[in-house]
């Protein structure tokens, strides 16, 4: 299976500021990735260098294997670029944005597009500059549908948009995706919509790579454990290989880990750690990437 | 590729913009006030008498280095100054063996200046024909006004069209004295605050030189002969109440004529160099003397003649100009040349550039250095060097321009 | 493509350039007002002499509108470019990025010759009516600079938009500003005469300046 989108060890400071280093990832055709991680952490970044519109200190980002930074034409053809916010022409209509983009693109579907618009109810005449955030981003969607790309890139989808219009969006996107074997790239901060959608991921964090992995793995090798312990004990617990993350709240404590649950009280025990109905917690993708990244 | 040919234009902009500002900012800063001596003649002395402007105080030299103040040499150019002198009661009634009354001298007191700008100025080639002996004695603005093409076309200014009787007579007037369409020059003075009205000089296909005039309504055109190969190319026309001579004629090669009344003829001016891009004319003349300077830069000369043009003395001043002082020799250090687009010389905007001063490739060497060793350090020198070698040739102009636009990738 | 493309530009220009040609316009009239009323005042053959003898300027209000009408139109087409970043959207279309700036550029550029040109057939018109042709040829070279002057503040204009450190856009409005003044003498007729090519020539340097400032957008030059 090809490889949609390589980018090799990309690093990037803003100044003296690190972004991140040796950021590794791959998108496999037909696979919706998200990039998650807290804003500021890099995600933005990560999609103008993907885009062209960055350059990184370092390493690269190779798109249908043409390098990201000199993207030929007909391969721009190929991708569909959602900006942050569903940025468009606002000075155009719905209908005039329609014809407009058409013209660039040879496989332009107008129905994919106007199957969305009926559904706004808005005038054809009406410029998009007068729409609500809402009916903006499904502009922008339609637009992207009609271009049938085969790679989509989308800089945080739900921004400013309500659960409705968010489900939504999911919705379309993922039943397209599926029956044309699209492959999606994704970023949003937003995490529990994204649960059922994404499949690969890459967990950004403040100058680091956390992770990179799929769902699926993410969510059966990373566990959450609640315990109780004797209210304002002073518990000198670290951060270590076994205990990726953990919280105290009053006589609850509660650890993050990667390790079995039989490794993690062996653990404990060893740091004399006076804990009591340790339970193992379901998670969803929201509460383990908070669980990983923390809650500030 | 095209976006490293984008910055090189930007950087070329750039040295265009600071060839002409930054030498201006210097010279606004610092340009010294220069005042050539003024070259006069004593018929006491019988000696030339320079008058030059000291510390803010006027004084006066003769040929020989004499120095006058200013009330010394009032007497000394009782010519020049016979308002003052009659008003001081120390005017004398006879020079050089001569009576002489206040009204000749008036009379015969003539000043003509003619500089560089005055030479083919921009013109509508369009002119009023004034009617030489106007019946109420002012002269007025005619209606009609005139080209010369392949006629000469009267045009009414009131209904903007030909007139073609007045066309007619004046094209016919000139093709019997054997005028050649179209003229390569008109020359006069169209203005009412004259004392008379001397009509056109023509200069028609073959460089021959016609004198035109409205006179009673009808034409009046003479042909004036020229010495084989003389070829006019401006003609200044300032009618005096003297009307022995109506102008200074210039011609190709740099010669100067009195133009001549009653016959019209040229008299030539014994001026031996001229230059009609550089030099300045000054003519001034008395009831003995004729003078002519020619003020150039940092020098001039005046030719002394009699009435009849015969040529008696000369004598040269020179004074320093900007260039021979500090500030002068300081910017050639600093700019490699400088961009004037408004010299003082022509009302036109053209490119004037001055010389290329070799003083400053010291500067535009530590400049190329300093790009190529300091600026940007990470980029490699082998990227740099076109760089390098705009601001080697342009200096400081070239330095602001790869500074401001950095290369693309760095 | 390239139509589409045009297309947007108008989009984006359309009340600009129709508010800059009603300008015009009313400047015109105002201008062939006032020659008929000096005609009539002065009697014509004053008036002639005023203009063709004294070298009066009657237009000299397009001195400066020709910079104005590029300024408009810049702003009015790559305002909505760079807010938001939308230009990443017109540079992500299917076509080179260089070719799609220098589309735009074109387009505006069109636009100013369109405006100019309109200019100067109507403004000879109303000139021929009342002054001998000798005066609309007169006009002609001295309008000439100030109308450059005019694109080139486009070409300014539209390349300071696109390039996104404010310094830089400071230096480069100074260098297009100092520039421009070379361009906008009126105190004589045809005073560009000798030199109007060159300044051509220089001027049209400015047109593809987009192109760097939109390779630093596209870098992501953000210091």
């Amino acid at each position: 299976m090809e490889n949609v989108v390589e980018c090799v060890n990309l690093t990037h400071y803003y100044g003296k500021r690190l972004i991140y280093e040796n950021l590794n990832f791959v998108i496999r055709k037909g696979s919706i990735f998200g990039l998650l991680g807290k804003n500021g952490t890099g995600k933005t970044t990560t999609i103008n260098i993907l885009n062209g519109y960055l350059k990184p200190k370092a390493g690269h980002c190779y798109i249908f294997g043409e390098d990201s930074q000199n993207l030929s034409p007909q391969t721009k053809a190929r991708i569909g670029f959602l900006m942050e916010g569903h940025i468009q022409y606002n000075f155009m209509t719905i209908t005039q944005i329609e014809k407009f983009y058409s013209a660039f693109y040879p496989r332009w579907k107008k129905e994919a597009y106007y199957e969305l618009m009926e559904k706004l109810e808005v005038d054809p005449e009406q410029k998009i500059a007068t729409m609500s955030c809402g009916q903006r981003s499904q502009v922008a969607l339609g637009l992207i549908l009609a271009q049938d790309p085969d790679l989509m890139v989308l800089d945080d989808y739900s921004m400013g948009l309500d659960a409705g219009y968010r489900r939504l969006f999911l919705d379309y996107l993922g039943a397209y995706a599926k029956d044309n074997n699209k492959t999606i790239f994704i970023t949003s901060h937003i995490i529990q919509d994204l649960e059922n959608f994404v499949e690969d991921i890459v967990i950004l964090d403040y100058r680091s790579v956390l992770l990179s992995t799929t769902v699926k793995d993410f969510k059966e090798n990373f566990k959450q454990f609640t315990m109780k312990i004797p209210e304002g004990s002073k518990i000198s617990l670290q951060k270590d290989d076994v205990i990726r993350n953990f919280e105290i709240l009053k006589d609850r404590l509660t650890v993050y880990s990667f390790k079995s649950r039989q490794e993690v009280e062996n653990h404990l025990k060893a740091l004399n750690i006076p804990y009591r109905d340790l339970k193992q917690v379901p998670m969803s993708l929201e509460d383990a990437f908070i669980g990983l990244t923390g809650k500030y | 590729m095209i976006v490293r040919l984008s910055r090189y234009l930007l950087i070329i902009l750039t040295v265009f913009v600071a060839a002409v500002y930054l030498p201006q900012l210097y010279w606004v800063s610092f340009e010294p006030r220069i005042v050539p001596p003024m070259v006069f003649y004593s018929p006491v002395l019988e000696k030339f008498m320079i008058g030059h402007l000291g510390h803010g105080e006027y004084y006066f030299t003769d040929e020989d280095g004499n120095k006058y103040t200013r009330q010394q040499a009032d007497k000394l150019l009782p010519l020049l100054n016979y308002r003052l002198l009659a008003a001081r009661g120390q005017m004398p009634d006879s020079l050089l063996g001569q009576p002489i009354t206040l009204e000749e001298i008036r009379h015969n007191n003539i000043s003509m200046r003619i500089t560089t700008k005055d030479i083919n100025p921009p013109q509508i080639p369009v002119f009023p024909l004034f009617e030489s002996k106007p019946p109420r004695l002012r002269l007025g603005l005619p209606d009609e006004y005139f080209r010369i093409n392949e006629v000469m076309q009267f045009i009414n200014a009131h209904t903007n069209r030909v007139v073609d009787s007045l066309t007619q007579i004046f094209s016919d007037a000139l093709i019997r004295e054997g005028f050649h369409f179209p003229a390569r020059g008109i020359y006069g003075n169209p203005t009412t605050r004259k004392p008379y009205d001397a009509g056109y000089f023509i200069v028609d296909q073959d460089w021959q030189l016609f004198h035109l005039k409205k006179v009673h309504g009808k034409p009046y055109c003479k042909n004036i002969s020229l010495p084989k190969g003389l070829k006019i190319v401006w003609i200044s026309v300032k009618e005096k109440e003297i009307r022995e001579f109506c102008g200074i004629a210039i011609s190709d090669d740099n010669r100067l004529f009195l133009v001549m009344l009653d016959p019209e003829r040229l008299q030539p001016l014994p001026v031996k160099e001229f230059n009609r891009k550089t030099d300045q004319i000054i003519f001034m003349g008395n009831i003995f003397f004729r003078w002519i300077t020619i003020r150039s830069y940092g020098h001039s000369t005046t030719y002394l003649t009699d009435r009849q043009y015969n040529l008696l003395k000369t004598h040269t001043e020179t004074w320093p100009t900007k260039e021979e002082m500090l500030v002068g020799k300081a910017n050639t250090f600093i700019f490699p040349f400088e961009l004037t687009l408004q010299s003082g010389r022509t009302y036109f905007i053209n490119f004037d550039f001055t010389s290329y001063r070799w003083q400053a490739l010291i500067l535009n060497v530590v400049l190329m250095l300093f790009v190529l060793l300091f600026w940007r350090r990470e980029q490699k020198i082998k990227y740099k060097w076109l760089d390098a070698l705009i601001v080697l040739v342009t200096g400081v102009f070239g330095f602001i321009g790869v500074l401001i636009f950095e290369h693309p990738d760095a | 493509m390239i139509r589409a493309l045009f297309f947007k530009e108008w989009l984006k220009i359309k009340w600009a350039f129709i508010s800059m040609a009603g300008l015009i316009l009313l400047i015109l009239i105002k201008i062939g007002l006032n020659l008929s009323y000096y005609i009539r005042i002065l009697e014509a053959k004053t008036y002639w002499y005023q203009v063709i003898i004294m070298g009066g300027i009657f237009f000299r209000e397009f001195t400066y509108i020709p910079v104005l009408v590029g300024l408009v139109i810049g702003f009015s087409q790559f305002m909505p470019e760079i807010n938001a970043d939308r230009l990443k959207l017109t540079l992500h279309l299917p076509l080179k990025e260089n070719a799609i700036l220098l589309y735009m550029v074109l387009y505006g550029t069109a636009a100013l010759l369109a405006l100019f040109l309109g200019t100067y057939i109507l403004l000879s018109l109303i000139v021929i009516s009342f002054f001998p042709f000798e005066v609309v040829k007169a006009m002609w070279v001295t309008m000439a600079p100030w109308m450059l002057a005019g694109f080139v503040t486009y070409w300014v204009t539209s390349m300071t938009f696109v390039e996104r450190i404010w310094l830089k856009r400071g230096l480069i409005i100074v260098l297009g500003v100092l520039f421009i003044q070379t361009l906008l003498n009126n105190y004589a007729f045809e005073i560009y005469k000798n030199s109007l090519i060159y300044f051509f020539i220089l001027s049209l340097l400015w047109s593809i300046g987009i192109l760097y400032t939109g390779y630093r957008f596209k870098k992501g030059v953000m210091k």
